[in-house]
């Protein structure tokens, strides 16, 4: 660990705005250096051996990843519409940001991990494509095929189907050479994934010397006022839209606590510097309702 | 079997009215708005069922009535002066398998079952009553299982006037009219 420099910023910015519920994402952003060893940094959960959490259920750990297929297999059909109907459209807000941060250059190699259905991968194309028309291929991998399909068939209704690749891998081996890639990006699917320590080896071995990686997910609410209304409606709201759209409400039950399951920005940052990275920051985006009248 | 606290099971039972009245053919979420609304009724019934002899058997050994339960071979043989046989007759003609949605949110085990077996002989009604398949003959169905069951999703599903026929509910208004509601 001698060779690197864990610089961390922290940017909290606040917006005011009229939406009655209170998200929070934020954004991860690491570069590789060139010279540094991986180390792999082991968590230690409260779990006996060879046990991890599903949610707030403790499952064998080799049977998380099963399961966690079985409930994007599920969702799939209705993952867009939820979205939307989750977070009241602002998602594609977070991931225009996210995109716009990430600021890929048309020979950029992308990588768009847990991508299924293509929100990123669209953004990212999107944003190279106005640029010039002559741009790579961006790569899309996911462990599940229906997520995957939702994808293809949305590109193909946008006319856009051959500037993309589709995967089917897993996160935590990928089939894909060493120093490939420029960007490597993930959005709301690391959380998912049973090791995390893992999907950080592989994200630093597929990407080039001085590549970044890019992650966006939701993350803790410190402050006690926002996380009272968020945790209700969390709980309380999205499960039961889960039902009443997607006609499944054990699936949205399981996406809402996997998120309180996630490591705190500090802890996964270490994640990420132990696998080797460098220059680690994270954004903090809080969308609050302090100015409204609901609060 | 799924735990709902209070405001989830309010607001489910809300959004699942509004989206059952939305889509009819939404049967799933007909299922739910039963399951969240429908405990005083469950516990009434479980009730009545523990003072009749026929009743506590039927708690106690809980019959089942899917398509694996359902021997249709045996069915399709027996004599038409037999409920069995005029059953079999419903079913086929109208292409139904004895398949129903499962109980989910009801807590207690003994009323989730009422609530199942509530589900699995709607088609014998059927096969009692006569009814056919069609959307008032369904509703009609629905005002017999509302006066026996007291489910208030029965209940909704038989102030359904919007499926009426244009005739029925012509009557139907000109009977709300004459009580003077």
């Amino acid at each position: 660990f001698m060779c690197s420099a864990l610089v961390s910023r922290i940017i909290a910015t606040q917006h005011s705005s009229r939406i009655i519920a209170t998200q929070r994402s934020s954004r991860i952003i690491a570069t590789r250096h060139s010279n540094c060893e991986i180390r792999t940094l082991h968590t230690t959960p409260c779990y006996h051996d060879n046990e991890t959490h599903f949610g707030y259920q403790t499952i064998p750990e080799s049977e998380k990843e099963g399961r966690v297929k079985e409930v994007f297999e599920r969702v799939a059909d209705s993952y867009d519409v939820m979205n939307d109907t989750m977070s009241l459209g602002v998602h594609r807000l977070w991931k225009d940001h996210f995109v716009k941060s990430a600021a890929p250059k048309p020979n950029y190699k992308c990588l768009d991990v847990a991508g299924g259905t293509g929100d990123i991968a669209f953004k990212l194309h999107k944003h190279m494509s106005n640029i010039t028309r002559d741009c790579e291929k961006i790569v899309v991998c996911d462990i599940n095929t229906e997520m995957l399909r939702v994808g293809q068939d949305r590109a193909e209704e946008m006319g856009t189907g051959d500037n993309y690749i589709w995967m089917e891998g897993n996160a935590e081996q990928l089939d894909l050479p060493d120093n490939t890639f420029d960007l490597y990006t993930i959005a709301y699917g690391i959380r998912n994934c049973t090791h995390i320590d893992k999907v950080l080896e592989e994200a630093y071995r597929v990407l080039k010397p001085g590549g970044r990686f890019m992650c966006l997910e939701f993350s803790e609410v410190n402050n006690p006022v926002i996380s009272q209304v968020y945790d209700k409606y969390s709980h309380d709201v999205i499960p039961v839209l889960g039902q009443v759209i997607a006609g499944d409400f054990e699936s949205y039950q399981y996406l809402v606590e996997s998120i309180r399951k996630f490591p705190n920005q500090e802890t996964f940052a270490e994640m990420i510097a132990a696998a080797g990275f460098e220059i680690v920051e994270y954004e903090l985006n809080v969308w609050c309702n302090c100015h409204s009248l609901w609060l | 079997m799924i735990r709902l606290n209070v405001t989830q099971r309010a607001l489910l039972a809300a959004g699942s009215a509004v989206g059952a009245l939305a889509n009819p053919l939404r049967g799933d979420l007909v299922a739910t708005l039963g399951e969240t609304t429908g405990t005083a009724a469950l516990t009434h019934m479980h009730d009545k069922m523990m003072m009749n002899k026929t009743g506590l058997e039927i708690l106690k050994e809980k019959p089942r009535v899917t398509k694996h339960t359902v021997d249709t071979e045996y069915l399709s043989n027996l004599p038409s002066n037999t409920f069995g046989h005029h059953y079999y007759q419903f079913m086929t003609s109208n292409g139904l398998s004895a398949q129903r949605a499962q109980t989910k949110f009801v807590e207690d085990e003994e009323l989730a079952y009422v609530m199942t077996r509530y589900r699995e002989n709607h088609d014998f009604l059927h096969t009692l009553t006569g009814l056919g398949v069609t959307v008032p003959e369904e509703i009609c169905l629905k005002w017999y299982e509302m006066v026996q069951t007291e489910l208030p999703m029965c209940a909704l599903s038989a102030s359904s006037v919007q499926y009426l026929l244009p005739s029925l509910r012509k009557g139907f208004s000109c009977l709300i009219k004459y009580l003077g509601v």
